[in-house]
C-alpha cells in the first residue's frame, strides 16, 4: 500500500515535472522563431537549423507532456453518456474506455522504442543540412508514450477503486 | 469485404469508441489500429510510430502550441480585465456602451488570446456583474459574452482555422485574412443587437426599480484625461496585435514565425506590464499551455493516422464519390453540409470535426465549384455556432462556472439570438462571398 502510494505520487511529480519542462521547451521553441526570423530578415544570414531543432522540439514537448495532460484529465473526451447511463453501466464503460486507451498507448510506445532502437543502432540522421540523429526526437517520444502509459496504469484503479487506494 | 460495408463499419467503430468515453485522441488512433491489423498489410503496423511522428514533424503545426502559449500567457494576466474597463470608459457614451464595450473587449481579446473560453473567462467575469448591474438582462449579459468569446476561433490567429488549413491544404495566411472581414461582420453584428436588446432591458429594469425592484446604479461618464489614463493598459494589446499582422500580412514571416513572436511579444507583455514572472504565475501559463497544446497535438496526430487508413481502404474516396453523386443541387448540397456540421458540434469539439470531416468533404466540395478558403470560413462560423448551442456548447458551461448564480436556462435562452446572429452571417457570406475573400484576393491575388 505505502510502495503504491510512493509511486504513484512519484510518478505524479515526475510528470506534472516534465509538464512544465515541456511548457519551457515551447517558450524556446518561440525564442529561436524570434532569432531565425531576425537573422534572415535583417541580417540576411542563411537559416539552417532553426526551424527543424523547433520542430524537434514541439514533437518531444508534445509527447512528453502527454501523461502529465493525462495527469490533468486533459484529453478531452465524449462524455454526453455521463448523464444518461446508470452509475455502475457508466463505471464499466468508463473502465472499458481507459483499458482500450491503454493497449493503444501501449502499442504506440513499443513501436516508439523499436523506432528508437533502429535508428540508434542505424546511426540513422535527418537528411537535411543540419542533419540532427533521429534517435533524439524518437528516444522522448517513446518515453513520453511510457509515461503516458504508466499514468494511464496509475488511474484505471484509482478511478475504479477510488483516488490512492490500492486495488483489493 | 466491400469497400462499403468497411466503410461503414469503420464508421460505426468510431462512433462506439468515441461515445465509450475514450479520449478522442486515443479513440481515433485505436480505430484506426484495428483496422491496419485487419484490413493492411503488416508493413504498415510495423512503420505506425513513424507515421505518427511524420505527420507531426510540419513547420505548420508549430503555429498551434505557440499561439496557444500566447493565449494562456495574455488569459493568465489581468489583461482580460484591464482591457474591458479600458474600452467601458472610451465607449460610455456610446447608447449602450457597456455592452458594446463587452463584445469590442471580447473580439480584441479573441484575437490576442484565440481562446474563446478564456475570452469568455476573462472578460465575462468582470462585464457580466457590472452589466447586471445596470439594467443589463441576465440573458443579455451572459449571451453576449457567451457568443463574443466565439469570435476567438474566427479573427486571426484562430486555431480551427489553422487546423482547417492543413486538413484542406489552403494557405494559412490566406485563410487569417479571410476571417478578418466575417469577424468584423458578426462584432457589428453582436454590437448592434446589444444595443437594440439593451433599450429594451433598461427600461424594463427602470419600471423594476421604481416598483421596488433591485436598485439600478447610475451609467458613468468620464473625463477625456480619465480615459487617456487608462491607455498604457490598453495600447501593449493594440502594439501586440500590429506587431502579429504587420509581420503576417506584410509578408515578413510565415504564420509559424508569426507565431512565434507573438507568443514571445506575449510573454514579455505580461511580464513587464502585469510582472507575472513569480514561479507561481509561470507554472500555471506553462501548464495551461502544454495541456491544451498536447491534447490538440496528439488529436492531429491520431487523425492524421485515421484519416490515412480511411484512404488507404478506399473509404475517403468511395465516401468523396457518393457524396458527388447526390442528386442535389449546389446549395442543397451546402445546406446538408451545414446540418451535419452543426449536429456533430453538438458532441465533438472543432478539433475532431474539422480533422475527421474536411477530407471527406473536401472532394465534393471542390466538384461543386466552392473556394475553399471562403469554406474555412463557413466551417469556422459553424464551429462557433458548436460553442453556444445546447446541449454542450462549452461556452454555456464557461458563463455558468463564472455566473453560477444565474440558470443555465438563462444563458440558454440569452444565446439564441446570437446564434440567428451566426446562421444570418452565414446567410451573408453566402450571398456576398467577398466578405471573406476579398482581403485575400485583394492582397495576394486569386
Amino acid at each position: 500500500m505505502t510502495l503504491w502510494l510512493r509511486f504513484t505520487g512519484a510518478l505524479d511529480t515526475l510528470n506534472t515535472w516534465f509538464g512544465y519542462l515541456s511548457g519551457l521547451l515551447i517558450v524556446f521553441c518561440a525564442g529561436i522563431l524570434v532569432f531565425e526570423v531576425g537573422v534572415r530578415y535583417w541580417l540576411r544570414w542563411a537559416t539552417d537549423w532553426e526551424i527543424e531543432l523547433a520542430v524537434m522540439l514541439l514533437i518531444i514537448s508534445t509527447f512528453m507532456s502527454a501523461a502529465y495532460t493525462q495527469l490533468q484529465r486533459g484529453h478531452v473526451s465524449i462524455d454526453v453518456l455521463d448523464g444518461v447511463m446508470s452509475p455502475t453501466a457508466n463505471r464499466i464503460r468508463r473502465t472499458v474506455a481507459d483499458l482500450l486507451s491503454l493497449a493503444v498507448c501501449a502499442f504506440i510506445a513499443w513501436k516508439s522504442w523499436e523506432l528508437f532502437g533502429e535508428a540508434w543502432s542505424d546511426g540513422r540522421a535527418s537528411n537535411s543540412v543540419w542533419g540532427p540523429k533521429l534517435w533524439i526526437p524518437f528516444g522522448f517520444m517513446a518515453l513520453g508514450m511510457t509515461l503516458l502509459c504508466l499514468q494511464l496504469a496509475v488511474q484505471i484503479p484509482a478511478a475504479r477503486f477510488g483516488q490512492r487506494k490500492r486495488p483489493p | 469485404m466491400s469497400t462499403l460495408q468497411i466503410g461503414l463499419l469503420y464508421g460505426v467503430t468510431t462512433f462506439l469508441l468515441l461515445f465509450s468515453g475514450m479520449p478522442i485522441a486515443f479513440a481515433l488512433a485505436a480505430v484506426a489500429l484495428a483496422f491496419m491489423f485487419a484490413f493492411m498489410p503488416s508493413a504498415n503496423i510495423a512503420v505506425v510510430a513513424e507515421t505518427i511522428y511524420s505527420e507531426l514533424d510540419n513547420f505548420t503545426l508549430l503555429t498551434i502550441p505557440l499561439f496557444v502559449l500566447m493565449g494562456a500567457a495574455i488569459g493568465k494576466s489581468r489583461a482580460g480585465e484591464d482591457l474591458y474597463s479600458s474600452l467601458n470608459r472610451w465607449l460610455s457614451r456610446v447608447p449602450g456602451g457597456l455592452g458594446v464595450a463587452n463584445v469590442v473587449a471580447c473580439s480584441v481579446f479573441a484575437a490576442m488570446c484565440g481562446s474563446s473560453p478564456a475570452t469568455c473567462s476573462a472578460i465575462g467575469s468582470s462585464g457580466i456583474p457590472q452589466m447586471r448591474a445596470r439594467g443589463y438582462s441576465e440573458e443579455l449579459a451572459t449571451g453576449l459574452i457567451a457568443a463574443g468569446g466565439t469570435l476567438g476561433i474566427l479573427i486571426p490567429p484562430s486555431l480551427t482555422l489553422i487546423l482547417y488549413g492543413l486538413a484542406s491544404e489552403q494557405s494559412i495566411g490566406r485563410l487569417f485574412m479571410a476571417g478578418v472581414g466575417p469577424g468584423l461582420l458578426l462584432t457589428a453584428m453582436f454590437i448592434a443587437w446589444t444595443i437594440f436588446q439593451y433599450r429594451r432591458d433598461r427600461v424594463r429594469a427602470t419600471v423594476a426599480a421604481a416598483s421596488g425592484g433591485p436598485v439600478l446604479q447610475a451609467l458613468e461618464h468620464y473625463t477625456w484625461a480619465e480615459r487617456v489614463e487608462t491607455l498604457p493598459r490598453f495600447l501593449p494589446f493594440i502594439a501586440v496585435i500590429a506587431l502579429i499582422m504587420v509581420a503576417l500580412y506584410g509578408g515578413w514571416a510565415t504564420p509559424s514565425e508569426v507565431a512565434g513572436i507573438g507568443a514571445a511579444a506575449s510573454l514579455v507583455m505580461v511580464v513587464l506590464i502585469y510582472r507575472c514572472y513569480r514561479w507561481a504565475d509561470m507554472r500555471l501559463i506553462l501548464g495551461g499551455t502544454v495541456r491544451e497544446s498536447c491534447m490538440v497535438m496528439l488529436i492531429i496526430a491520431m487523425s492524421f493516422l485515421y484519416t490515412y487508413v480511411m484512404s488507404y481502404l478506399h473509404v475517403t474516396q468511395s465516401t468523396a464519390e457518393w457524396l458527388i453523386a447526390l442528386p442535389l443541387s449546389k446549395w442543397a448540397f451546402f445546406f446538408w453540409v451545414n446540418v451535419l456540421l452543426i449536429m456533430l458540434g453538438f458532441f465533438l469539439p472543432p478539433v475532431a470535426i474539422i480533422l475527421m470531416v474536411t477530407p471527406i468533404l473536401l472532394p465534393a466540395l471542390k466538384a461543386h465549384g466552392f473556394d475553399l478558403i471562403w469554406f474555412g470560413v463557413i466551417m469556422t462560423v459553424l464551429m462557433e455556432m458548436g460553442l453556444i448551442h445546447p446541449p454542450v456548447g462549452l461556452n454555456l458551461f464557461v458563463i455558468n462556472g463564472i455566473a453560477p448564480d444565474i440558470p443555465l436556462r438563462k444563458i440558454v435562452m440569452g444565446v439564441l439570438p446570437f446564434l440567428a446572429l451566426l446562421a444570418i452571417a452565414i446567410v451573408l457570406l453566402c450571398v456576398t462571398p467577398e466578405i471573406a475573400t476579398w482581403l485575400p484576393n485583394h492582397y495576394q491575388g486569386k
